[in-house]
């Protein structure tokens, strides 16, 4: 298999694994394919930048891997352990439906098929990645799940920029990523803060006011 | 390779490979529970006490009971004619969806004889069964049938060359392998969705549909369940081998051989580490199969 193959591959490895989050409900499973997903993701961005000759590229790759590959997954389960969540109960719609849901998402852009000779090869999985992600966070009821429904919906977004023939400059790159731990940070914070106060993390139903 | 060398071929494995896979599991599981387990012959013995005893049948039982066993082993027989599962070309050519619904059309058989002696756990058995094999179905269909479209043909010899290098088999095969092995755990009756070694009846769900059975009739559907195991396992390990590039006979007669190996110390892990799935959630994980086969059918629609 050539590069350009492997980094196609790549890139549809990384939409399956969003599928296949959206089809379970153990938190910790679900941090772990996010995991698997952003590695997969910087090799895909560093298979770019030695095909390309760009090292900046490359060092964003190493970067993904290491902040959100290892870092971020393992403060999330982290965070979860100390809230004791372990799995999305009483979601409107049941894990496998969702599944199927989304599915038939992934092959409606899948039909966009016939412009693929204008895009670039990984922008239909990116597009793909974006949707599940959003999907993620909609459906979700424990505001952990919903941080890795944002960080699903990053990937997406991420794997769209690397795949345009113009990338965007390093310092964005960078910026976003450090944006994104930030977030995940104060968002954990923001989740046990609202455990302490509610004793559960359910969105659907911090309803009251509590001072 | 004509049929005057295959069939030999194939009847010998037929007779020593399944019982040998059992054996296998069976050892493996053993030495991973830190026990030393019977010998990998154990299942041969087995067979042989079985056939040398007597038989208990249910006076309400008709001759469907009696048929039913030699039936699906005659069904499974065939089947294992017709599938490539040695990596070498199959006797007969089979078509995809006979051999399907062949193996079917066996635990239709065996159904119908838990029903036939009235018994509550045979009924219960056969009920689950029927279940888990609706759930598993759609799975292992679609997943082959992506690959016969991909190929023009549901034979198996053409649906099972692919074309070496090309990116989309690669992923096809990659899916198909998925959904195959969600459907195929199911079909056994393997864990997670159900333990063969179990006989609490809250649980048990092939048991209890062969709880009836004794003797010769025992020995027959042991020995069918047996052979289905390596044709399904083998079956998988031809769709892996479709991404590899192309080989001699013997080379991929001797990775099938490995593969096989390699599925039956999957079997025993996952036996091992995982407990068995509520009933209600076995349709959750087999959704994930089905999702598989829908994808590369998807996949196939769009490109070719």
């Amino acid at each position: 298999m050539g590069l350009p193959q492997s980094f196609e591959f790549g890139a549809v490895s990384a939409a399956l694994l969003a599928l296949w989050m959206v089809g379970i409900t153990d938190f910790r499973a679900s941090v772990t394919l996010f995991g698997i997903q952003s590695f997969v993701l910087g090799l895909v961005a560093i298979a770019i930048g030695a095909r390309h000759g760009e090292p900046l590229l490359i060092l964003v790759g190493v970067a993904v891997i290491v902040l959100k590959g290892l870092i971020v997954p393992y403060y999330l389960i982290y965070a979860g352990r100390r809230i004791g969540c372990r799995r999305d109960s009483l979601m409107p719609v049941s894990a496998p439906t969702q599944f199927f849901i989304a599915l038939s998402l992934l092959s409606l852009v899948l039909l966009l098929r016939p412009l693929h000779a204008e895009l670039p090869t990984s922008t239909l999985p990116a597009v793909g990645i974006l949707i599940l992600g959003m999907m993620l966070m909609i459906t979700r009821r424990l505001a952990v799940s919903q941080i890795v429904g944002f960080l699903v919906l990053e990937n997406g977004i991420f794997l769209y920029t690397i795949g345009q023939s113009h990338s965007m400059p390093i310092v964005v790159e960078i910026g976003v990523l450090m944006d994104v731990l930030s977030c995940v940070m104060l968002a954990g914070l923001l989740a046990f803060k609202i455990n302490k106060t509610f004793e559960h993390i359910d969105v659907a139903e911090l309803t009251e006011l509590i001072g | 390779m004509n049929w005057m060398y295959s069939l030999p071929l194939y009847v010998v494995h037929i007779l020593i490979i399944p019982l040998l896979l059992i054996g296998f599991i069976r050892k493996v599981k053993a030495r991973l529970q830190n026990r030393r387990g019977p010998s990998i012959l154990q299942p041969f013995w087995d067979i042989a006490k079985m056939l040398s005893k007597a038989e208990t049948i249910s006076k309400t039982a008709s001759g469907t009971f009696r048929m039913a066993p030699m039936v699906n082993l005659s069904a499974v027989f065939t089947a294992a004619l017709m599938v490539p599962w040695l990596g070498v070309p199959s006797p007969i050519a089979g078509d995809l969806f006979l051999v399907v619904y062949l193996l079917a059309a066996g635990k239709f058989c065996i159904g119908l004889a838990a029903l036939d002696t009235g018994s509550a756990f045979g009924a219960l058995g056969a009920s689950r069964e029927a279940a888990v094999s609706i759930h598993a179905e759609p799975a292992l269909v679609l997943g082959l049938a992506a690959l016969a479209v991909h190929a023009h043909s549901s034979k198996f010899s053409t649906l099972l060359a692919g074309t070496p290098g090309n990116e989309l088999t690669t992923i096809l095969a990659a899916l198909v392998v998925v959904a195959a092995w969600v459907a195929v755990i199911a079909d056994l009756s393997r864990m997670p969705v159900d333990d063969p070694t179990t006989h609490l009846e809250l649980t048990m769900v092939h048991e209890a549909l062969i709880l009836e059975n004794s003797g010769r009739n025992l020995a027959l559907i042991e020995y069918a369940v047996a052979l289905k195991t390596s044709i399904l396992l083998g079956l998988i390990g031809q769709i892996i081998l479709m991404g590899a590039p192309r080989h001699s006979i013997g080379t991929t007669y001797l990775l099938t051989l490995l593969l096989l190996a390699i599925a039956t110390v999957v079997l025993a892990v996952s036996e091992t580490v995982f407990v068995k799935l509520g009933w209600k959630r076995v349709p959750n994980l087999q959704s994930f199969g089905t999702g598989a086969a829908i994808l590369a059918c998807l996949l196939v629609a769009l490109k070719g």
